[in-house]
């Protein structure tokens, strides 16, 4: 009777040892995923303003240390030209780097250019899928990668819906934009936003009313790519043709 | 049976001992210090105002005309290194046609932004920067 009184003793007590430690991984969960107090950042780009001259995506190639030569963007700028027939032509040649070529256009033609780079989901798929916790979003709201626990699996290049990942061609690691965070939590901007000619990128603190990004998205009309995936992107886009995916 | 359960549990937290890295959930499930590590990573760009202390006349010029919306960064490239060391390391200086063309080349996208030429149509075989002082860029002559 005693040996079975403390088997069930041992047994309940086993069972509160793995219930407590799943409710703390659900608690860790959570916290991680939900809005802090503090800075909520946000992005905007406004397509109206973009000249293609591809100065950002060489800024943020210099300073993330993206090899200037290799295919692999943190940011691209397509161009779009949408014929009178609806047909729609995408172009971005190295990632409109060294700018874009002059093409013939006809009467009827519509054409513009579209910055892309990470939405910063705050339902992020990319989160969601790695399975060893090398992607995460932190409480400012920006997604980072961690290079020395990432294992280059893939499964969050192939997650995003948004295209904006790749294998780091030095670090063998999964790697994206992250908005320049070791420059925005020094109270800088982003490298491609301070490389912009002409304000076609904007950044700031949502959580801050008297920012341009909040007057942007209080004030003007905005969207956002791929909204019917429910991935709440953070990158705000003004002027956003129903063409551009 | 118990001896079993009790060497599995000593294996397994002593396997999550070794095998799960330090401040792993100490924030959510991923390695805490990851935040520290990106806040840390170096920046290559000195920004627009470091620039003055010793270009004062060029970023007169230049705070007060039509490229003031430029940073210089934009046009020399990454200067961190050369604000440290102006001697050894020196910013990118492109007097290129092409170089002026990757924002005022005219193209059908770019056409209500900017002042544009068709370079190919455009004093040709001339550098841009002998009419267009590019601090400055309002043309002096004509």
């Amino acid at each position: 009777m005693m040996k079975m009184v403390s088997r069930r003793r041992f047994i309940k007590g086993l069972l509160g040892v793995v219930i407590g430690s799943s409710v703390k991984a659900i608690n860790t969960f959570a916290t991680s995923t939900s809005r802090r107090e503090g800075k909520n950042w946000g992005f905007v780009v406004d397509t109206t303003k973009c000249i293609g001259c591809g100065n950002c995506v060489k800024a943020c190639k210099l300073e993330n240390d993206v090899p200037i030569d290799k295919h692999v963007y943190r940011t691209w700028v397509e161009s779009y030209r949408i014929k009178s027939d609806d047909e729609v032509e995408i172009a971005s040649p190295d990632g409109g780097i060294n700018g874009f070529n002059s093409v013939e256009y006809k009467e009827g033609e519509k054409s513009f250019f579209v910055p892309k780079l990470c939405n910063q989901c705050e339902d992020p798929p990319c989160v969601q899928v790695c399975p060893v916790g090398a992607t995460y979003s932190t409480e400012d709201g920006v997604i980072l990668v961690d290079r020395s626990w990432c294992m280059g699996c893939r499964y969050c290049i192939q997650a995003c819906p948004y295209k904006v990942r790749f294998i780091h061609p030095e670090h063998k690691v999964a790697d994206k934009c992250n908005w320049c965070y070791h420059r925005i939590t020094k109270g800088k901007l982003p490298a491609c936003v301070q490389a912009c000619p002409v304000g076609a990128r904007k950044f700031g603190d949502l959580n801050d009313s008297e920012s341009e990004v909040s007057a942007i998205l209080k004030e003007e009309r905005i969207g956002v790519l791929k909204p019917d995936l429910g991935t709440k992107p953070r990158v705000y886009y003004l002027g956003l043709d129903k063409e551009v995916r | 049976m118990v001896l079993v359960l009790i060497v599995l549990i000593i294996a397994s937290a002593g396997a999550r001992y070794l095998l799960i890295p330090p401040t792993f959930g100490d924030k959510g499930h991923f390695r805490a210090d990851n935040i520290g590590e990106w806040e840390d990573y170096p920046s290559s760009y000195a920004e627009s105002k470091a620039c003055k202390s010793c270009h004062l006349g060029k970023h007169t010029d230049w705070s007060d005309a039509g490229h003031k919306t430029v940073n210089c960064e934009t046009c020399h490239g990454p200067a961190l290194a050369h604000s440290k060391n102006p001697v050894d390391t020196k910013p990118n200086i492109d007097r290129s046609r092409d170089f002026c063309g990757r924002c005022h080349e005219q193209l059908e996208p770019r056409k209500r932004n900017i002042p544009t030429k068709v370079l190919s149509k455009h004093n040709t075989g001339t550098q841009c920067v002998s009419c267009h002082n590019p601090h400055d860029p309002a043309p002096k002559t004509r």
